[in-house]
């Protein structure tokens, strides 16, 4: 059994099911109309950097938008037992952690792409009105270096901890 | 694909028996196991298909020794399986889901997958609704699905545990059918309530009831067991009383024709009727307090 097929077998699967759920995108672009109206790095003063603002902005989206980033994730291994899926894919020859681990990297990616959608929108806005590119290498790499990392952890925590209290019931009901 | 159980037992914790000591021999071929609810078929179902461990007890599938992890990866490469529940990705299509427990399964190889997909499709005729999403389907298509993905690895064992519950009666029967073709090199094990689903498909059956294995052998020596043991009864209105069960009640206008099973003898009105597996079952469920009765399969 070729376990490395099997995991990105998992990864592009998990990918398709979490970039195609409307609630993810729901939730992102609504986070993002909401901080439009409430949280506006765009309309400091033109007199400060833009960097600021890019940095602000990357402050906000890690905070707010990974936190939304987790609970989207939370639901990824519970859903296979609310599915009945978990049965079958007991019977398969793919380990578990190989599934799990595909799930957790396609589900996060996946939640991750509107995620970046929307810190585009906003550094693209930002460089818009400093008409200026020069900060965009920083909002790439404040992204990556600040967000990324954030989401990632946030992904990993939700789902093992949706895992190891659905297995302890498992365990306790069953035996 | 040859299965031995001995002496198979398994209790939940919390002290739920599930199993009592079961022995089995299977050669292979369609097996029904029946049983009523709660008799344990699907403990039993899911020990063999892997996902449970037994809490005592042997068994062998094939050439491998099902007690070992090892051996139980092993046998899940030759095996197909169609649970009781059947739950479904409902987002995904049918052609998506069944290319992705196709590559769980290990069918690495891209195009082979594609086109063993697209012939599950059409022997389950599902081909012209293979784009839809899984939501979007009726009771009867997800279980064609489910032997669908069964079959992706042409397994040498194909257990379905009550594959036809819920379904009309013409899906059913075409469910049925479906089955039968399957036949050819491989051991299907057939887990169901449904005397009918046993009596069309089975030549050899196994009946469990409260965790127990009460017979094992074939269709026909069933039949022969209840043989003398059917009675027609047709009376005015009123109930009959005896020591029998009535297996159906027929009005038929100004008299009511009853079918029972139980030791009549002779009696005034009570005709003879050739049994049949129902009749059968309720005969052998009525006897089942002997011992574990087997014939040579």
């Amino acid at each position: 059994m070729n376990q490395r097929a099997a995991f990105f077998g998992a990864l592009a699967f998990e990918f398709r099911m979490q970039i195609r759920r409307r609630a993810v995108w729901i939730t992102f672009i609504a986070l993002g109309l909401f901080f439009t109206q409430f949280h506006q790095p765009w309309f400091r003063p033109i007199t400060t950097p833009a960097s600021a603002a890019i940095i602000y902005w990357t402050g906000i989206v890690q905070s707010f938008l990974a936190v939304a980033a987790g609970l989207l994730l939370a639901d990824r291994l519970p859903r296979d037992r609310r599915t009945k899926v978990d049965e079958l894919l007991n019977t398969l020859p793919s380990t578990v952690s190989t599934r799990v681990f595909g799930k957790y990297l396609g589900s996060t990616i996946a939640t991750l792409v509107p995620m970046f959608v929307i810190y585009s929108l906003g550094t693209a806005f930002i460089l818009f009105r400093w008409h200026t590119f020069q900060p965009l290498p920083l909002a790439l790499a404040s992204f990556t270096a600040i967000a990324l990392p954030g989401v990632i952890f946030i992904g990993a925590f939700s789902i093992a901890c949706t895992a190891v209290s659905d297995s302890l019931c498992w365990l306790l009901v069953l035996g | 694909m040859k299965i031995a159980i001995y002496h198979l037992d398994k209790t939940y914790r919390g002290g739920v028996h599930a199993l009592y000591g079961a022995t089995l021999n299977i050669e292979g071929g369609m097996f029904g196991l029946l049983g009523p609810n709660g008799a344990g078929k699907t403990t039993l179902m899911r020990i063999l298909a892997g996902i449970l461990h037994p809490t005592n007890g042997m068994l062998h599938i094939g050439d491998y020794d099902g007690n070992s992890e090892h051996n139980r990866n092993a046998i899940k490469r030759v095996l197909g399986y169609l649970p009781q529940d059947f739950g479904v990705y409902p987002d995904l299509s049918a052609r998506e889901f069944l290319d992705y427990i196709g590559i769980l399964k290990g069918l690495d190889d891209r195009t082979g997958r594609h086109r063993r997909v697209e012939e599950l499709l059409e022997i389950v005729s599902l081909t012209q609704v293979a784009n839809r999403k899984l939501k979007t389907f009726s009771g009867g298509m997800k279980r064609r699905i489910g032997i669908a993905q069964a079959l992706l690895n042409d397994p040498q064992l194909l257990i379905v545990d009550e594959p036809t519950a819920g379904l009309d009666p013409e899906e059913r029967i075409r469910f049925r059918n479906l089955l039968s073709d399957l036949g050819g090199g491989r051991t299907i094990l057939l887990s169901t309530h449904i005397v009918e689903d046993i009596a069309q498909t089975c030549q050899n059956l196994a009946i469990m009831n409260g965790g127990h294995i009460i017979y094992q052998g074939t269709v026909a020596d069933l039949l022969r067991e209840a043989l003398g043991k059917v009675w027609i009864i047709t009376t005015q209105g009123n109930k009959p009383e005896g020591n029998f069960t009535a297996v159906s009640t027929l009005n038929m206008g100004s008299l009511v024709q009853y079918r029972v099973v139980g030791e009549l003898s002779a009696r005034a009105g009570a005709i003879p009727a050739e049994p049949n597996l129902e009749d059968s079952y309720v005969w052998l469920m009525r006897e089942q307090r002997l011992p574990l009765r087997a014939s040579t399969l």
